[in-house]
């Protein structure tokens, strides 16, 4: 039959003590007070719909539960939350094809066309050149410009060097200024 | 304005638009709720996968989740009957021994076993609804018959097309069409094949299942409805037969009444044990309903001889499990392995002539692997490729990401960080000289994030770098284990400065002075980042880490051989595999000590 495992391929069933369970049940509705709503966010601009990621914030959640045998540690796990969230977002939106990058599309489906329509031109100026953007750099300028996060801890959530979020973020300054005519 | 005056008017616009953005978005108040019950359906899901447990909770599980049918057999004999299940939880488990002969169920309760032509209640509604309005459908869905044998058709089965019997239950909530097929000339006559199971679900039949028309094949695990996931394991009974052979085909189900393989196996079995099995293994992106079907052919003239065919409920694995497999070279080839036991699932690479693949890693996530493609005498490159993509039915080619010098081969490599599709990502490789008198041994090749690209040229061996370097986590510098001619060392190279073999630094020094010898890194880039080293100390492998910050930190775990390669995931914190220079393969979970893993082929090179 099928393994026993979790996301970490840690067996799941066999190992998960009543302990562990409690534990992680503390950490759940702790983590999900100070997180939750911050991680639907960060999810939602890299996904453009409220739905989905909520949806995905939640397996994030899960994942984080199964895990926390490992974990523990409460900085461990927001930071382990929000790699599972960056990394499912992009997921969902590479396996699923449900973003074109070029189709500006709904700004989100908890915000109606009133209100877009009450919002200032530069905003949605400044939201259609993100969407424009490469993925990983508007990963990067989402988790730097709205989640605040260190270079070290967008490395830590996308994945990648320093290095490579330096050279996102600058990458994606210089699209938008062109693309905003900033400079000008 | 200045242009430091610029940056900070464009940052200080992104902060306040995506902060607007963002405060608009309000989550449902539901949340932690949906989350439990995530939790508690993985949890049971799993549970499900527990033999022991099976057929107790998950049936009734099922029973309430699943609604008012079941398929159910009848004792020893393996003819299925379509009668009600009870509505309240039990912890009786079907298949049961008693069966209604007055169905319970009314003709608008979907039957959650239905497998064609809708698999949901959703799809089945709407089809009834242009139905009765005359708009689009034909009437093909009202008649038993009709269905029965559409349903065979759609498994590419075209030789059973023969209606040879029908039974309808007195109320026409259920009917059994038994199907069956001309036998060849030369042996005449007709043959019952399958008894098809249907429910009647407003006006449609539903096919909710198939048995043996002779009452010899049966499907014992999964029984219907059961939630499955790769592998899955399938069994049954034997019959005393010789040399029968029975072939499954696990196929996905759309709304649509459309479905397609999503994997195949066989069971081979004779006077033997009394249980059959076999397992399949699959790659299925996203969750999905899903029919087990068991065919046998006639060992008389070639046609099909038994069909039965059970709903199920796929579970989709391709993205969502980090540490599900493993690659590592097989056959000339890179190959999957499923890391719970080891064993091999599927090519990855294609069949190359003139050289295999070897030393895999994977990047992104374990959605991009990148490898050595062997070209003929001194020549190979490292390629890449989509392992999402060479899931599907046809897998894109594997792309070339760099070629050696003429007269050298790449021996070692960084698989690209950051942006790996792009030609500017950071990464490095080895070039060593095919011929011992060539003036330069080895190149350094890196190239950092802004894509400028940097050769250390080895006029001489030793010094020489032994096995794959790793690019660090900043991007600008490479980590490589160098062998002196008396011992090897840990070093690193910077991306942009130093013109010979020794321009290095010494990251962890501590390492050096404990007279450990290293024979291979890796580096973690969950978290702050750490470069993990095996190496030999006494008659065992002993791993470490260096934090840079930190520094050293010795012997994480052992195994009892040399090292020959080590692979950290780069989902999931402090999770190592080490394989050996005699083909043996560890794994490393972050604390205790590491576990043997059991490939059926010996393993020198691997990676997460």
């Amino acid at each position: 039959m099928g393994s026993l495992a979790d996301d970490r391929g840690v067996p799941f069933v066999d190992t998960f003590t009543a302990d562990d369970q409690v534990d992680a049940e503390g950490a759940l509705v702790a983590l999900y007070t100070t997180q939750y709503r911050s991680l639907v966010r960060i999810a939602t601009l890299l996904l453009h719909d409220v739905p989905a990621a909520e949806d995905v914030v939640q397996d994030a959640f899960v994942a984080m539960f199964a895990a926390w045998r490992r974990l523990r540690d409460p900085d461990k796990a927001v930071a382990y939350l929000r790699q599972a969230v960056v990394n499912r977002a992009r997921s969902r939106l590479r396996h699923l094809k449900v973003v074109d990058a070029y189709d500006p599309g709904p700004v989100t489906d908890a915000v109606s066309a009133e209100t877009v329509a009450m919002r200032s031109v530069e905003h949605a100026r400044v939201m259609d050149a993100l969407r424009r953007l490469p993925q990983r750099q508007r990963e990067v300028l989402v988790l730097r410009y709205y989640a605040d996060l260190s270079e070290a801890d967008i490395a830590a959530a996308l994945g990648i060097s320093r290095g490579a979020v330096k050279s996102h973020a600058s990458r994606a300054a210089a699209t938008l200024r062109q693309t905003l005519e900033f400079a000008s | 304005m200045t242009g430091h005056e610029h940056d900070e008017a464009l940052e200080q616009l992104l902060h306040r638009t995506l902060t607007d953005e963002a405060d608009g978005v309000m989550p449902a108040g539901d949340g932690l709720s949906r989350i439990r019950t995530k939790i508690a359906a993985r949890q049971r899901r799993l549970l499900w996968l527990r033999p022991a447990v099976a057929l107790g909770s998950a049936a009734a599980v099922a029973a309430v989740a699943l609604g008012a049918y079941a398929l159910v057999g009848s004792g020893n004999s393996n003819h299925r009957e379509i009668g009600p299940s009870t509505q309240t939880p039990t912890s009786e488990p079907t298949p049961t021994n008693s069966v209604s002969p007055t169905p319970a169920v009314t003709a608008t309760t979907f039957p959650p076993l239905a497998i064609y032509p809708f698999p949901d209640k959703q799809a089945a509604d709407s089809w009834d609804h242009d139905y009765l309005q005359q708009i689009g459908p034909a009437a093909s869905y009202t008649d038993p018959k009709q269905v029965a044998t559409m349903w065979v058709q759609s498994l590419g089965i075209t030789d059973v097309d023969q209606v040879t019997g029908t039974t309808t239950s007195a109320d026409d909530t259920t009917a059994t069409v038994t199907l069956g097929r001309t036998m060849t000339a030369e042996q005449g006559g007709t043959v019952d094949v399958t008894d098809v199971h249907l429910v009647h679900y407003l006006d449609a039949w539903l096919v909710v299942g198939a048995s043996d028309a002779q009452s010899l094949l049966r499907i014992d695990s999964p029984a219907a409805g059961d939630g499955v996931s790769s592998p899955l394991t399938v069994t049954g009974p034997t019959w005393g037969g010789v040399e029968e052979s029975v072939n499954f085909d696990l196929r996905s189900l759309d709304d649509a009444g459309n479905s397609g393989s999503v994997a195949t196996g066989n069971a081979f079995f004779g006077n033997g044990p009394a249980t059959w099995s076999a397992t399949l293994r699959y790659r299925l992106s996203h969750d999905s309903w899903g029919e087990l079907v068991a065919t046998e052919l006639s060992q008389a003239d070639g046609g099909t001889q038994r069909l039965v065919a059970e709903r199920v409920n796929i579970s989709g694995n391709t993205a969502a499990a980090p540490l599900t497999y493993f690659y590592a070279p097989k056959d000339g080839r890179i190959a999957e392995f499923a890391a719970a036991d080891a064993s091999f699932v599927r090519y990855i690479t294609p069949i190359e002539p003139g050289g295999g693949a070897s030393d895999p890693k994977t990047a992104e996530g374990s959605q991009l692997l990148y490898y050595l493609q062997g070209g003929g005498t001194c020549a190979n490159t490292l390629m890449e490729q989509d392992l999402l993509a060479a899931s599907g039915a046809t897998p894109p080619p594997p792309r070339t990401v760099a070629t050696p010098d003429a007269g050298y081969v790449i021996t070692g490599f960084s698989a690209p960080t950051g942006s790996p599709s792009s030609p500017d990502a950071p990464m490095a490789y080895v070039e060593s000289a095919c011929d011992q008198g060539a003036a330069v041994q080895q190149k350094l090749v890196m190239t950092d994030v802004d894509g400028h690209q940097h050769v250390i040229k080895f006029e001489g061996n030793p010094p020489a770098i032994v096995g794959d370097p790793a690019v660090d986590l900043n991007g600008d510098g490479v980590f490589a284990v160098l062998h002196t001619g008396t011992a090897n060392s840990v070093v690193r190279y910077s991306m942009s400065a130093g013109n010979g073999p020794n321009d290095y630094a010494q990251p962890c020094p501590a390492m050096q002075s404990s007279g450990f010898d290293p024979q291979a890194l890796a580096w973690e880039p969950v978290g702050k980042g750490l470069v993990w080293v095996v190496g030999q100390s006494g008659s065992h492998s002993s791993v470490g880490y260096c934090d840079l910050q930190h520094g050293y930190s010795p012997d994480q775990f052992t195994v009892p051989a040399a090292s020959s390669d080590i692979s950290v995931s780069s989902q999931v914190f402090a999770t190592v595999l080490v394989a050996t220079t005699d083909g043996q393969l560890w794994r490393y979970d972050g604390g205790g000590p590491a576990t043997k893993l059991s490939p059926s082929i010996p393993i020198t090179e691997v990676t997460w």
